[in-house]
């Protein structure tokens, strides 16, 4: 009996050692904080945007939290999980990723960066629609024939000056 | 005849311009490089 | 004394403001284009209304003064002056319009910003800007380093009133007889420079498997900014984004070849290449260059962040060269400034940035021939006291030709060096007013004034209303380098009595 309680309490501290690398960790502490997590195993989420960089093996995607940004290294099996990056009117993919932090990366010339060792979509992203506002097009109409209607007056004036010139 | 040797001789200059100056930006980085290397030396010695 | 401005002064300004403002609507139509390739409709509406509204506008004042006279200094240092805030105003409507900016204020600035080729920016989320408006960010950079006026210049204006509007600009070099063909020789050089430089830049994204399209537009963007020492980036995290020392190595090269005089470029162009080993300016600056670099790599004796030789190369050598030559690109968080490194590094890129790059180029700050110039009096004087009273002391140097060093040279370069001094320290004060530190509020000060873009985090959409007008009025002042200024204030003044 005892026994199967104190692998109950194994495994709940297992879980829970697991759960506390699994806590999302807001990129404003990682670089807030940055010692207190440099070096160290870490999760934290954010949106993808802008492009996927590299080649061969090494990849690069940077990741938005709020006003934070930070660039996390792939392979190319992770790369392909991702699908939409942020750009104008497409919201890209919210990702979960789990990996070394470092503060100042001695293989990446001293990047800050997160070398990803697990990835997941959290939310998938989505284009977004564009409004036009009507008002903008009738003001633009609007700008367009008054400014075409100095032109021909000043034209007009110029002529008008022209000939008179050579009357005189 | 004349115009093609004055064109070709302004394309000349105009290109070996250009791969002059860019012997500037070398050397540049090069000075730097060996003037952070010795430093970087300096301060690992400490 | 300089007489009052007259009403003929006033009619001629607002005449050519008028030729100004029309082109400026043109150039506007360039966004268009990115935005229909792209299926932007609504930026494209946002930048057709901001055309029409200059030609509009240009319309009204060359309606109201259509007289075309030519230009003498005082009205050309004054059309220069408010050209650039008119072209603030102007150029701000668009990205206003894009919903990516808190304020008017907000937009202006980061118009005033790119026109003044300094590179601090206000926006909110470019991440996810229409290409159309993120183009025309870059696109004011190009338009202002090249010179708003010589754009001008190449279209509209006839010979002689160019040159006082070229000067008013802060260029002094006549560099080819006619100023028409100065002006087409720096357009020249700065496209050659801008396929060169994009070519290779879109070879190295596509290489690191970036779409075409988003690879050349990046290539196009950092290009303008980079040559034009703005500092704009397409993405928040500007060059850090990339994360490649390919990309940084390219774009540090850029900065190199865009600070430099362009009649040294001409001269190197036309077959004259001892130009670059003989040139007195350029020598000052490569010296400048590697002692400030030094510098900053001594300021981390103490406290030693980096994890070996490469990452402290990259780190220190791309600030202090982004600093020198007044781009403002970086490759490092605010965070790595703020906690990474000591105020001794941080004072390395303050007199960098301070100091600027060459004259006649797309840099700011106090340029490298005033220093050189300010050097060379000191040496003159101390020859003249340690030398027989009798002797005649002569200081040369060689600057595209060879000149004699003159004591008013000495006076004027003295003088516009305090006065940077001054603006630097008056805008590093107002940052401290607001309650910055004052290592950031000097630097920040600093990097608006000499037109850098470096930034330790107090430029922020969030900074007070009043610190962003401090800025905006360094940015301008920085980018005329004064005289302009001075002689608009006084044509302002006289508009209120006018003879």
């Amino acid at each position: 009996m005892k026994v199967k309680y104190i692998l109950i309490f194994l495994c709940f501290l297992l879980l829970s050692y697991k759960a506390f690398a699994l806590e999302i960790i807001p990129l404003r502490q990682l670089f807030e904080q940055a010692p207190n997590y440099d070096g160290k195993n870490v999760t934290v989420k954010g949106e993808a945007v802008g492009d996927i960089m590299g080649n061969g093996e090494t990849f690069w995607v940077n990741i938005r939290d709020g006003d934070f940004f930070i660039g996390v290294v792939l392979d190319s099996e992770k790369r392909s999980i991702i699908k939409n990056l942020g750009r104008y009117r497409v919201k890209g993919d919210i990702v979960k990723v789990t990996g070394t932090y470092k503060v100042q990366c001695p293989q990446h010339y001293g990047d800050r960066d997160i070398h990803a060792e697990t990835l997941e979509i959290i939310e998938e992203g989505r284009r977004l629609e564009e409004t036009v506002e009507t008002d903008k097009i009738v003001l633009s109409i609007a700008l367009g024939f008054a400014a075409i209607l100095f032109i021909f007056y000043s034209h007009h004036r110029k002529f008008r000056k022209d000939s008179g010139d050579q009357q005189n | 005849m004349e115009r093609l040797i004055k064109y070709l001789k302004i394309t000349y200059r105009w290109i070996t311009g250009i791969a002059i100056e860019l012997i500037y930006p070398f050397i540049t980085f090069a000075a730097a490089a060996i003037i952070c290397f010795l430093l970087y030396l300096a301060i690992i010695k400490k | 004394m300089i007489p009052h401005f007259s009403r003929e002064d006033v009619n001629s300004i607002l005449h050519y403001l008028g030729k100004l403002i029309y082109g400026l609507g043109a150039v506007m139509l360039a966004p268009v284009f990115i935005g229909i390739i792209n299926r932007e409709w609504d930026p494209s509406i946002d930048f057709i209304l901001s055309s029409l509204l200059c030609l509009f506008l240009g319309s009204l004042l060359l309606l109201r003064f259509n007289e075309e006279r030519d230009l003498n200094w005082r009205q050309g240092m004054s059309l220069v002056a408010i050209s650039w805030i008119v072209a603030m105003f102007l150029g701000a409507i668009p990205i206003f319009l894009s919903g990516h900016y808190n304020s008017f204020l907000d937009a202006s600035f980061e118009a005033m910003s790119a026109f003044a080729t300094t590179g601090l920016t206000l926006a909110n989320n470019i991440d996810h800007m229409a290409y159309s408006y993120n183009f025309w960010r870059h696109f004011m950079c190009f338009i202002g380093g090249q010179g708003i006026i010589l754009v001008a210049l190449t279209l509209f204006v006839k010979g002689g009133s160019a040159f006082k509007v070229y000067v008013g600009e802060a260029r002094e070099e006549k560099i080819m007889p006619n100023i028409v063909q100065t002006a087409r020789f720096i357009w020249f050089v700065s496209l050659t420079y801008l396929i060169i430089g994009t070519s290779i830049l879109f070879f190295i994204n596509l290489v690191r498997n970036v779409s075409p399209g988003r690879a050349l537009f990046h290539s196009i963007c950092i290009f303008m900014a980079g040559w034009d020492t703005a500092g704009f980036a397409v993405q928040t995290q500007n060059i850090l984004y990339y994360h490649s020392p390919a990309v940084e190595t390219v774009t540090g090269m850029i900065f190199l070849l865009g600070a430099v005089n362009f009649g040294v470029h001409y001269a190197v162009w036309t077959g004259r290449p001892r130009e670059l080993i003989k040139n007195f300016e350029l020598k000052i600056y490569m010296i400048s260059i590697l002692v400030l670099f030094a510098l900053i790599c001594a300021g981390f004796m103490m406290h030693f962040p980096f994890p070996n030789y490469i990452s402290f190369f990259r780190t220190t050598f791309y600030q202090l060269l982004s600093a020198h030559t007044g781009v403002g690109y970086s490759n490092i968080y605010v965070q790595d400034f703020l906690y990474y490194w000591s105020p001794v590094a941080l004072m390395g890129v303050i007199i960098a940035m301070g100091l600027g790059g060459s004259s006649s180029s797309t840099s700011g700050g106090i340029k490298m021939l005033r220093i050189g110039l300010f050097f060379k009096g000191i040496k003159k004087e101390v020859r003249i006291l340690t030398s027989p009273e009798s002797a005649v002391i002569v200081e040369k140097f060689h600057h595209i030709k060879d000149v004699t060093v003159q004591d008013n040279h000495i006076k004027m370069a003295v003088i516009i060096i305090l006065l940077y001094i001054i603006v630097y320290l008056a805008g590093g004060l107002a940052g401290s007013f607001y309650g910055y530190p004052f290592l950031s509020s000097l630097f920040e000060s600093v990097s608006a004034a000499a037109n850098v873009g470096l930034s330790m985090g107090i430029t922020s959409p969030s900074m007070p209303d009043g610190l962003k007008i401090v800025y905006i009025a360094q940015m301008w002042l920085g980018r005329l380098e004064f005289i302009s200024v001075f002689v608009m204030i006084k044509f302002m003044l006289s508009l209120r009595s006018p003879q």
